[in-house]
C-alpha cells in the first residue's frame, strides 16, 4: 500500500530513464513541469463542461416524466376507469334534482351501543 | 491605560496580535451564537410552549442572530481573521502582512458589528427575518422596527472588515513570497486562504448591494424589491444567493487547508496530490459562483433552470470527492498518530462527508421540493459547518496553540473536549435528519408531538456541545495559566510537517519543513525581516 499513495518508488537511473520514455513517465514529468496546463487547465474545463453535459442528462429525465404526464389525457382516463360519460351541464341540472330532494328530511335519533351514555340531560 | 497595551493591542498592525484579537472575538462571538441555539434548542425539546412563553417572534429572532454571529462574527473571524492572519504570511515566508494597518482597521471593522448585530437583537422586537433577510419579511411592513436595519449596518461592518482582509491577503500572497517561491510552492493552507480571499472579494459586494437597496427600499420609498412599485422580490434572493453560495465556501475551505496540514503532520507523510487539492479548491470556489438558485428550487424557476442548477451543483461533489480521496490516500500507509488535533481532523473527514452526500440529496431539485425549508436542511448544513467548519477550528488550534502560545495544552482536558462535541454536535443534528423527512419545518418553534422523541433527543446533544464549549474554555484555561512550557527540545512535534518546502532548504537536517515549527516558541513577534528565500539548491 505504501509504494502507491504519496511514496514515490526508487528507480534507478535506466529505470527512470525507461520510466520517462512510457506515457505515464511522460506526463508525470510534463506534469511536474507545467501543473497548470498539463492537470489545471483539463481539470477546469472538464468541471466546467461536465455541468453542461450533466444538464442534458437531467433534462432527459425530467422530459420522460413530462412525457408521462402528456400520455394520459382525460378522456383516456375515463375510459380506463370505465366510467359513465359526465357532461358539465347535465351535471349540473342533476345536481340540482338531487338539492330539491334534499328538502325532505327530518333528524331521526338512532340507538345508542349498550353502555353508551346517550347525553339526554333531562327524560 | 498603559501605552504599550495600547499600542500592542489597539494601534497593532502586527498580524500575530492583530490574530489574537481575531481569535479572542470569534471564541467570544461563538459563546453569544452557542447561547441562542440553547434558547432555541429548550424551546423545541416539547411540542407546545415550553420556554419562550409563546414570544415565538422572539424564537425567529434566535434563529436569525445566531446563524449571523456564527457565520460572520464566529467561523470566518476564526478560520481566515486568526489562522489565516496568523500562519499564512508564515506559511509563505512573508514578514507580515501586505497592509497592516488595513489589517488593523479590519479587525476594528468587526467590533461595531457584533455591536449593531446584538442591538438588532434587543431593540424593540428584533429582527426575525432568518439570515436571509428575504423580502417582504424584512420589508418595512413586515418589519417596522430599526432591528432590521442595524442587522443591515451590522452586515456593512463585517463585510467591509473582510473586503480589507481579502485585498490584504490576494496582496500578500502576490508580492510578499520570497523571490524563489512560485504560486504552486505555496502552503495548501496558504492557497486555501488566498482562494478564500478571491471568494470574499468577488461576493461580498454583490451582499452589499442586495441589503443596502434593501435599506434603501425599507426608508427612502425606493421599490427594488416592492412589486407594488415596479420591482422585483426574486432579484433579492437572487443577489443574496449569489452571495450566500460561495459564503458557504468562504467558511469550509480555510479549514479544508488546515485539515489538509494536520492530516499530513499526523500521519508522516506529504499531502497526496497537493496539485489537485490546489484545483480541486479552486473549481470548489468557481463552481460555488455558478449554483446559487439551488437555494431557490421552490420558487418558481422553469425546469431548464432547474435542471443546469441540479447538475451544476452535482458536479461540485467531484472536486469535494478529490479532496476527501486525497487526504485518504494521505492517511492510508502512513504512521499515524492520534493527537487531539489529528482526532479533529479525522472527525471532520467523516462528518464533513456524511454532510456533503447529503447536500448532493439536495441538490437534486425534484428530491429538494420535498425537503426544501425542513429540518433535513438544517441537518445538512450543520454537518458541512458545525461539524466542518467549527471541527476545522479547532483542528488549527489544537495544532497551532502551543507554537502560539509557547505553552501546551492539558492532552486529557482536549480529548474530553473532543469527545464532549463529537457526541452532542452529533447527537444534536443526527435525528434532525429523521425530523426533515418526516417533514417537520425549519424555523417554526412548535411542532406536532409526534416528532417529540428526536427532539428531546437533539436538545441533550445541544446540551452536550454547550458543554463542550465551556469545556473548551477549561481547556483554554488551564494552557494559559498551568500550561507546560514548549522549548526548543519538544518542538520538533509533530515530528514532521507538510509546509513551505522553500524553509525546508534553508534549515537542513530538518523533517519538519514547516517554518512555524521550525522556529523557537512561542513565535516571535517579527520573525524575519526580509521574505525567506531560497538558498540551497534543492535536487530532486
Amino acid at each position: 500500500m505504501s509504494s502507491s499513495f504519496g511514496f514515490t518508488a526508487f528507480r534507478s537511473k535506466r529505470q527512470q530513464a525507461l520510466y520517462e520514455k512510457t506515457f505515464a513517465g511522460r506526463y508525470a514529468k510534463n506534469f511536474k513541469e507545467k501543473p497548470f496546463l498539463y492537470f489545471g487547465l483539463p481539470f477546469l474545463t472538464l468541471v466546467t463542461l461536465g455541468q453542461f453535459l450533466l444538464t442534458e442528462f437531467y433534462q432527459v429525465k425530467i422530459d420522460r416524466d413530462d412525457k408521462r404526464v402528456q400520455n394520459i389525457n382525460a378522456d383516456d382516463l375515463e375510459k380506463s376507469l370505465n366510467k359513465r360519460p359526465v357532461d358539465l351541464k347535465e351535471e349540473f341540472y342533476r345536481l340540482q334534482n338531487i338539492t330539491e330532494d334534499n328538502k325532505n328530511w327530518e333528524p331521526i335519533r338512532v340507538k345508542r351501543i349498550n353502555g353508551e351514555k346517550d347525553n339526554v340531560l333531562a327524560k | 491605560m498603559n501605552n504599550n497595551f495600547l499600542k500592542q493591542w489597539i494601534l497593532s498592525t502586527n498580524h500575530k496580535d492583530i490574530a489574537v484579537l481575531y481569535f479572542i472575538y470569534a471564541t467570544f462571538a461563538a459563546m453569544v451564537g452557542t447561547s441562542m441555539s440553547m434558547i432555541m434548542r429548550l424551546e423545541l425539546v416539547h411540542s407546545g410552549d415550553t420556554f419562550l412563553h409563546n414570544n415565538f417572534h422572539l424564537f425567529n429572532t434566535m434563529i436569525s442572530a445566531h446563524a449571523i454571529v456564527m457565520i460572520f462574527l464566529a467561523v470566518m473571524p476564526a478560520l481566515i481573521g486568526a489562522f489565516g492572519n496568523y500562519f499564512m504570511p508564515i506559511a509563505i515566508g512573508a514578514q507580515d502582512m501586505s497592509f497592516p494597518r488595513l489589517n488593523n482597521i479590519s479587525f476594528w471593522m468587526l467590533v461595531p458589528g457584533l455591536i449593531l448585530i446584538s442591538s438588532s437583537m434587543i431593540i424593540e422586537s428584533g429582527a426575525g427575518t432568518g439570515w436571509t433577510v428575504y423580502y417582504p419579511l424584512s420589508g418595512i411592513l413586515a418589519h417596522s422596527s430599526i432591528s432590521v436595519d442595524l442587522v443591515i449596518f451590522g452586515l456593512h461592518c463585517t463585510t467591509i472588515s473582510s473586503l480589507l482582509g481579502a485585498i490584504n491577503f490576494i496582496v500578500t500572497a502576490h508580492n510578499f513570497k520570497g523571490d524563489s517561491m512560485s504560486m504552486m510552492d505555496m502552503p495548501l493552507f496558504a492557497w486555501s486562504i488566498y482562494i478564500t480571499a478571491w471568494l470574499l472579494l468577488l461576493s461580498l459586494p454583490i451582499l452589499t448591494v442586495g441589503i443596502t437597496l434593501l435599506l434603501m427600499d425599507r426608508n427612502f420609498n425606493t421599490s427594488f424589491y416592492d412589486v407594488a412599485g415596479g420591482g422585483d422580490q426574486m432579484l433579492y434572493q437572487h443577489l443574496f444567493w449569489f452571495f450566500g453560495r460561495p459564503e458557504v465556501y468562504i467558511m469550509i475551505v480555510p479549514a479544508f487547508g488546515i485539515v489538509s496540514m494536520v492530516l499530513a503532520a499526523y500521519s508522516k507523510k506529504n499531502v497526496f496530490g497537493s496539485v489537485s487539492m490546489v484545483y480541486a479548491m479552486g473549481s470548489i470556489g468557481m463552481l460555488g459562483f455558478i449554483v446559487w438558485a439551488h437555494h431557490m428550487y421552490t420558487t418558481g424557476l422553469d425546469t431548464d433552470t432547474r435542471s443546469y442548477f441540479t447538475s451544476a451543483t452535482m458536479i461540485i461533489a467531484v472536486p469535494t470527492g478529490i479532496k476527501i480521496f486525497s487526504w485518504l490516500a494521505t492517511i492510508i500507509g502512513g504512521s499515524i498518530r492520534f493527537s487531539v488535533s489529528m482526532l479533529f481532523a479525522l472527525a471532520f473527514l467523516v462528518l464533513f462527508t456524511l454532510g456533503g452526500v447529503t447536500g448532493v440529496m439536495l441538490s437534486n431539485a425534484s428530491v429538494d421540493v420535498a425537503f426544501h425549508d425542513t429540518y433535513y436542511v438544517v441537518a445538512h448544513f450543520h454537518y458541512v459547518l458545525s461539524l466542518g467548519a467549527v471541527f476545522g477550528i479547532f483542528t488549527g488550534y489544537y495544532y497551532w496553540s502551543p507554537i502560539v502560545t509557547g505553552l501546551n495544552f492539558n492532552k486529557n482536558l482536549a480529548r474530553i473536549h473532543f469527545f464532549l462535541i463529537f457526541v452532542g454536535t452529533n447527537m444534536t443534528f443526527m435525528p434532525m435528519h429523521y425530523l426533515g423527512m418526516n417533514g417537520m419545518p425549519r424555523r417554526i418553534s412548535d411542532y406536532p408531538d409526534s416528532y417529540n422523541a428526536w427532539n428531546e433527543i437533539s436538545t441533550f446533544g445541544a446540551i452536550l456541545s454547550s458543554l463542550s464549549m465551556l469545556q473548551f474554555a477549561v481547556v483554554v484555561e488551564n494552557q494559559l495559566s498551568n500550561g507546560e512550557r514548549v522549548t526548543n527540545d519538544t518542538l520538533i512535534n509533530p515530528a514532521y510537517t507538510f509546509g513551505n518546502t522553500i524553509a525546508s532548504e534553508t534549515l537542513e537536517g530538518h523533517s519538519n519543513n514547516a517554518i512555524e515549527f521550525n522556529s523557537p516558541a512561542p513565535l516571535a513577534a517579527h520573525m524575519f525581516n526580509t521574505p525567506v528565500s531560497k538558498f540551497v539548491t534543492y535536487v530532486n
